[in-house]
Order: structure tokens, then sequence, then C-alpha cells
């Protein structure tokens, strides 16, 4: 439904949005050394979950 | 939709204001924090477009190289910003800056620049009103990735600056 994908794609750009203020707020009271630590956390997750997501569609079975 | 697109321009323009008082290296430091919960988030946009049937299995596919890239790149550069924090004390030379500038504008703009190509495209292929979410997707990728310019980094903002 076409309705549905309008839906869907608004819906992960309000997100996209909600969260990167949400960044922005807390990064205002991070130190640099807190900042760097979370952002290594947080590149190791992008990394799974990009793994994860070149798997999706090939899995066998 | 109309109120929808004003909240991203009223957004747009918060994010215009960048802390002028922020080192080179908290700078640097903020846009790696940033960048990284970006591109978990658009991975997850990517999943939650492909389960939507939005985009297709190839489309799936060329994006998360793209992120794969991304992560990559910021991986590299958070790496290379600790090791300088470490025997800087904080205060990034003029050749540390420009070594960040250039692995930020490489690594992690080219791939940028890359999905929103790839958005474009795929609205080709939609109806109309399927346009403007698409466009309001890649306004909101593009508010973002205003990241990079925000740091201080002239090669990356300059060709963020022409992805408009």
């Amino acid at each position: 439904m076409p309705d549905n994908k309008a839906a869907v794609l608004v819906e992960i750009a309000t997100e996209l949005i909600v969260n990167e203020l949400k960044r922005r707020a807390v990064a205002k009271g991070m130190t640099v050394d807190e900042l760097v630590a979370e952002a290594q956390t947080q590149w190791q997750q992008a990394e799974d979950a990009t793994d994860e997501l070149s798997r999706e569609g090939h899995d066998q079975g | 939709m109309k109120s929808f697109l004003t909240a991203i321009l009223i957004v747009y323009s918060l994010f215009l204001t960048a802390c002028p008082k922020d080192t080179a290296v908290r700078k640097a430091a903020k846009a790696s924090y940033e960048l990284s919960g970006i591109t978990v988030d658009v991975v997850n946009a990517t999943k939650k477009a492909y389960d939507a049937g939005i985009i297709g299995l190839a489309a799936k596919d060329r994006l998360a190289g793209y992120e794969k890239t991304i992560t990559s790149g910021g991986k590299h550069f958070n790496d290379v910003l600790s090791g300088y924090i470490a025997q800087t004390a904080g205060n990034l030379t003029a050749d540390q800056v420009k070594i960040l500038n250039t692995i930020l504008s490489d690594q992690l703009v080219t791939p940028f620049l890359a999905i929103l190509q790839e958005l474009a495209l795929i609205s080709l292929d939609q109806v109309a009103y399927l346009r403007t979410a698409i466009a309001a997707l890649r306004t909101a990728i593009l508010i973002i990735s205003g990241t990079i310019a925000d740091a201080g980094f002239p090669d990356a903002s300059r060709r963020l600056a022409y992805a408009g």
C-alpha cells in the first residue's frame, strides 16, 4: 500500500530527527573522553547492525 | 505533510547554531558521537524500509554497502582521534586536523552522499506523493549530515553544501 509506505517514510524521517535532537542534548553534558568512548560503542553497534542488514534476504533455508 | 516540513525547517535552523566555544577536539569528538548514532539510525531505517517493501533487495544491499563503508570510516576516525587525544592531551595540531578532515571527507561524506543519490534514484520509481515522503527523508539525512559541517572541517562541509 503506497499510503502505508509514505507513513513509514515519514515515521523514519521523524525518528532520525528526534533521535538526533536527543543525542545533541546528551552530548552537551559529556566530556571529550566520554564522547569518544560512547562513539566507539555506537560505531560497534552500527557495524553489527550493518552486518545483520547485509545478511537479510540472503539467509539460507 | 506541510506541518512536517515546517518542523524540519525549525529543527534545521536549530542545527545551524553550533557552539562556537567548542575546541577542535571537542567538535571532532561530538561529530564522531553524533555520526555513530546517526549511522545506527540510518541502518535501522534501511531495514525498516526494506521490511515495508519501500526498497527491494538490490537497493537494500547497495545501501548496506555504503553503510558498511561509513561504519569502517567512522571507527577509523574515532580510533585516530582517540590516539591524538592520548598523545596531545586534547590539543590537536594543524596536521592532525588535516588528517581527520581527510578521513571525514573520504570515508564518511562520500558514502553519505551516495546514500542520498540512491534515495533520489528510488524516488523515480514511486508515485508522486511518495516522492514527497522520500524528499522528507533525504532532507532529514541531509540536515543530520550537517553535524559534519558543524564540526569545522572545511573539505567535508564544502562537499555537503553541494548535496542539497
